[in-house]
């Protein structure tokens, strides 16, 4: 059998390992990534994917550790795929979520993986996509996705998610920052977490303001729920919501869009990668290209120029389809 | 998108000086490294099955309490076990020669006492990994 | 100064710059370990302002030139060795060595699994049994370390925390055994779980709970132990960590401002409590900034306190306890750690320390041995007898670049501690990451100096020398772990045990209500309840910290 072949057979068989090598193929693109996810697709079962997010300091790891117990106590498979971005300057990244969930290591029914934003162009890490279908064929009945919610690209990796659960803490001040900033629109539930402290009442207030003046807009009025993740506390109401976002979802139809929604990104990041990789990479590797960028700099010619001039050459058909005139 | 090197830095042990460790860590990002840090008080087991759910191509071990004979050998041990020596194993900390050499018997690929700089670190990451054992 | 001096100083400051400028250039650029730039040279326009406002005299707010009206003339400071490993038994011999050699305190250090109290057979104490200081589990193996050595003659320090007030629960009871009332004690529990939150790591419980022990044994000792210092906030091992002398100042003094805070808000008198309170710092390796930071640290203190509505004098004095900086040490040649030691030493006794910790120059490779040990009390000696420092209290005072430096450190760790207040506090500061990032940009950046050669270590990043490995380094006898988990095993068979079992339940329920818990706890360290068990008890009731990542 060859590598993906066996990679595949391992990861359906619940081998831990296969699945650890399997994430590193895909998010690598490493050789036979494709085969892998062909052999996967067809027989993999749908999860409930959950995206968690929120600004920094919000204790969303100790959320999701927790939520991970609870969803064991009910004898749940899970699987966490904890994202921290990657440093614009070297490329390298820390991913320290797991600290915070170092004792779910090794327990049964749980794998957790730290991914890197790791995001070239547009910032999705297209492999993210590619992680929880493989999280889905090892067997995860749940799969978790954190974030930290600070800019679009980590919002835009909650749209894999059929669940987006945005996690706030009182007294942070950047709690209305963050809903101008778009997690107002993703949210299907709030959670205000460390509510022991101060100042949790007055973002309760703030939050259900802003999600009744938006109710018309969105069509939906995302329930909030208080939390202190630490002591354990308001996980029953948390696990509740879920419970009833699931049910109320498969009711209504929201499921399925959600699906086509999942579906939509996916062709759509497999695409744009395509075609980065065929059109875009080897032009990048070119020396036309470092003519064009010193010329750029040079404020010899315009950006927008240089780059119909790069596309006429290289690519006329492209470049007849996307002629002004 | 290339294939980066993913480290995981981890305190087995009860020692709380993560100085070193987090230095390191922060080094390795900078010289464009994934890293994974396991925090405080992690058991050998508990640091192994991290390792391998998270593929990475390089374990650091610190302690500075002493005891990094008995856990430092348990990681090797159970990487040993799981059939994955092929992972770069590295240890930081006050570890006398005589020590040094017990531990390099039982696997380890390379032991940092104090005054290694980044660089050294960095350096020997990018020129073993994958060629461990 | 007259406004014409001033004048007349600024203009030739002027000029000689000029001078200096047109004949060689700029110097080498000097900077301190808070990344300030020195300049080349200080005057009268750099130094003291208002004489009694800023320095006033030695015993007297704002106490900037030290806590004592004679400071050393009238006693030296206490040299106090940390020591502690493996067994009690082992542990008491090298106390009594140490008070033999001339030593004039203990200062005990107990092994991580006692620091973050779990038992010698618990699963997470494999291998750290002895290691990094003496293993106490019960009353059993305290009566052995202090066999001998007589409570009401010694002062006693113990750098423990998060069980701190479970050990001092022993430490009464030995007492009582040698027929020694709780009034008579002297020493220190450092007592500070703060700092060990983003500093040290020996944590259990999370905050709040912390800061409820801390407050009870503050509380108690007012009542019992009237010569005991409650608490030793610590700015040392935050040094260690990475920060710099700002940070250590800043962050040590907000840790502070929280426990008198706490206790003030549990009823307690600040002018009670507040002589009592005593404080821990680093010396590291810049002489002139270190005698700077411990001036600072000093006058800030007292005008903190006097805000927080301290009237009593002795509430406002800082009386600190200095060690040399481990951090400091280097592995490669290592007898030159004694003239590291030596200047470090030398910056506190001219800071004005109370007590004075030395490090061996063999501790960047194992546990120091009875010769290194030797040779670091011998320097403080021959600092206290033969050099005439200890002749005229604050000596550097005056000094242009000191109170320079001074003033400096002391504004700078106030714009620290005002940003915490605007956070919300130490806590939430803590809780946020927020010190744990300051305090780790100071590393990388002095790890990168050193790297880049920008800051020289000796014998380091230069002058090296190949040398032989060293020899004839102390060990711990790996068996000793399973002495300690036998002797453990014997105090669980002879003891009471249904006694046991009512004691811990009495406990449990002080810790779900709001009693002082150290009556509970002297009463369960009596009947030989581990430090585990009381520590499991506390667990269960207040949950454990987690902490943040980066």
């Amino acid at each position: 059998m060859n590598k993906p072949d066996l990679l595949a057979q391992g990861i359906q068989a619940g081998d831990e390992q296969a699945l650890a090598r399997g994430l590193s193929v895909v998010e690598n693109r490493e050789e036979g990534w494709e085969a892998l996810l062909e052999r996967l697709y067809p027989e993999s079962r749908r999860g409930f994917v959950l995206g968690v997010t929120g600004p920094p300091g919000g204790g969303k790891s100790t959320l999701v550790k927790r939520l991970v117990e609870e969803f064991r106590k009910e004898g749940v498979t899970v699987g966490v795929l904890a994202v921290d971005p990657t440093s614009p300057f070297s490329g390298g990244a820390l991913l320290g979520d797991r600290t915070r969930m170092m004792d779910l290591a090794g327990k049964e029914g749980v794998f957790i993986r730290s991914m890197a934003s790791r995001g070239a162009l547009g910032g999705l890490n297209p492999g993210i996509n590619d992680a929880v279908l493989l999280m889905e064929a090892f067997g995860s009945e749940v799969v978790i996705i954190e974030t930290v919610g600070v800019g679009q690209a980590e919002i835009a990796i909650t749209e894999v998610a059929d669940m987006v659960v945005v996690v706030l803490v009182p007294g942070q001040g950047d709690e209305v920052q963050a809903l101008k900033g778009g997690l107002l629109e993703i949210a299907d539930l709030f959670v205000i977490n460390k509510s022991d402290r101060g100042g949790a009442e007055e973002l309760e207030i703030h939050l259900q303001w802003a999600v009744a003046g938006h109710e018309a807009r969105l069509g939906r009025r995302p329930p909030i729920v208080k939390t202190a993740a630490i002591k354990g506390e308001g996980l029953g109401e948390l696990c509740a919501g879920l419970r009833e976002h699931r049910q109320r979802a498969a009711e209504t139809a929201l499921d399925e869009e959600r699906s086509r929604r999942r579906a939509d990104l996916a062709l759509r990041a497999h695409l744009e990668e395509r075609i980065g990789a065929a059109f875009l990479t080897p032009l990048l590797a070119a020396e036309e290209w470092h003519e064009a960028i010193e010329r750029i700099a040079r404020r010899e010619i315009s950006p927008g120029k240089s780059a119909r001039r790069l596309l006429r050459k290289n690519f006329p058909d492209v470049w007849r389809c996307t002629r002004e005139d | 998108m290339g294939k980066k090197i993913r480290v995981l830095i981890a305190k087995p042990g009860l020692d709380g000086h993560d100085r070193g460790a987090r230095v390191i860590a922060q080094a390795l990002r900078d010289a464009g490294m994934e890293v994974v840090y396991t925090g405080l008080r992690r058991t050998p087991e508990q640091v192994v099955s991290a390792a391998l759910q998270e593929d990475v191509d390089v374990i650091g071990l610190s302690s500075l309490s002493g005891a990094h004979i008995g856990l430092f050998s348990r990681v090797a041990e159970l990487l040993m076990e799981k059939k994955r020596t092929d992972i770069l194993l590295l240890g930081g900390g006050i570890i006398p020669d005589k020590d040094r050499e017990v531990l390099m018997a039982k696997g380890f690929d390379g032991i940092f006492t104090p005054g290694t700089t980044m660089k050294e670190i960095v350096t020997f990451i990018e020129e073993n990994r994958g060629t461990a054992k | 100064m007259t406004d014409q001096e001033r004048e007349r100083l600024m203009e030739s400051v002027r000029r000689w710059q000029e001078s200096v400028s047109a004949g060689h250039g700029a110097a080498a650029k000097a900077e301190t370990s808070y990344g300030h730039e020195v300049s080349p040279l200080y005057t009268p326009l750099d130094g003291v302002e208002d004489y009694h406002r800023e320095l006033g005299f030695p015993g007297e707010a704002p106490y900037t030139r030290g806590v004592q009206q004679t400071m050393y003339r009238g006693r030296l400071w206490t040299m106090r060795q940390y020591a502690g490993f493996a067994s009690a038994e082992e542990s008491n011999r090298r106390y009594r060595y140490l008070l033999e050699q001339g030593q004039t305190g203990l200062s005990v250090a107990f092994d991580l699994p006692t620091q973050v109290g779990y038992d010698s057979d618990h699963v997470m104490a494999r291998g750290e049994v002895g290691r990094v200081g003496v293993a106490i589990d019960s009353l059993a193996d305290m009566e052995l370390l202090f066999d001998e050595i007589p409570l009401d003659k010694v002062s006693t320090s113990m750098t423990i925390n998060a069980p701190a007030a479970v050990l001092l629960a022993m430490y009464i009871a030995v007492a009582e055994k040698q027929g020694i009332g709780p009034e008579k004690l002297r020493g220190t529990i450092q007592n500070d779980i703060l700092k060990e939150y983003f500093a040290r790591g020996t944590y259990i419980f999370p905050p709040v709970p912390s800061l409820r022990l801390i407050t009870d044994t503050i509380s108690y000792c007012s009542r019992n132990l009237a010569r005991w210092n409650t608490i030793s906030i610590s700015g040392y091992h935050i040094r260690e960590a990475g920060a710099n002398a700002v940070q250590e100042v800043a962050f040590t003094l907000a840790n502070a401002v929280t426990y008198v805070q706490a206790a003030v808000a549990q009823g307690q008198d600040i002018d009670e409590f507040g002589p009592r309170l005593s404080f821990f710092f680093n010396a590291q390796m810049n002489l002139l900034e270190e005698v700077a930071k411990f001036r600072a640290a000093r006058r800030l203190w007292s005008r903190l306190m006097t805000e927080l509505g301290a009237k009593d004098p002795r509430s406002l004095r800082l009386r600190f306890h200095t060690q040399t900086a481990g951090a400091a040490l280097t592995a490669q040649q290592p007898l030159n750690n004694i003239a590291r030691v030596t200047i470090q030493a030398l910056a506190a006794a001219l800071g004005g320390t109370q007590s004075l910790h030395t490090n061996s120059y063999d501790e960047a490779l194992a546990l120091p041995c009875e010769e290194s040990v030797r040779i670091a009390l011998r320097t403080q000696q021959v600092l206290g007898h033969e050099t005439g420092i200890t002749a005229t209290s604050d000596p550097l005072g005056g000094s242009y670049y000191v109170e320079s430096l001074t003033n400096d450190i002391e504004q700078r760790a106030l714009d620290y501690l005002d940003k915490i207040k605007k956070m919300g506090g130490v806590v939430r500061a803590i809780e946020e990451g927020y010190v744990q990032r300051e305090i780790q940009q100071s590393a990388y950046r002095v790890q990168k100096r050193i790297e880049g050669e920008d800051s020289i270590v000796v014998g380091v990043n230069r002058f090296k020398t190949d040398e032989e490995a060293p020899k004839n380094l102390l060990e711990v006898d790996p068996e000793m772990e399973n002495r300690q988990r036998n002797k453990l095993a014997a105090v669980k068979r002879e003891r009471d045990e249904a006694m046991v079992k009512e004691c811990l339940g009495v406990l449990q329920e002080a810790a779900e209500g709001s009693a002082n818990l150290m009556p509970p706890i002297i009463e369960a360290v009596r009947a030989y309840a581990t430090l585990g068990e009381i520590c499991g008890v506390l667990r269960e009731t207040f949950g454990e910290y987690e902490a943040p990542t980066f």
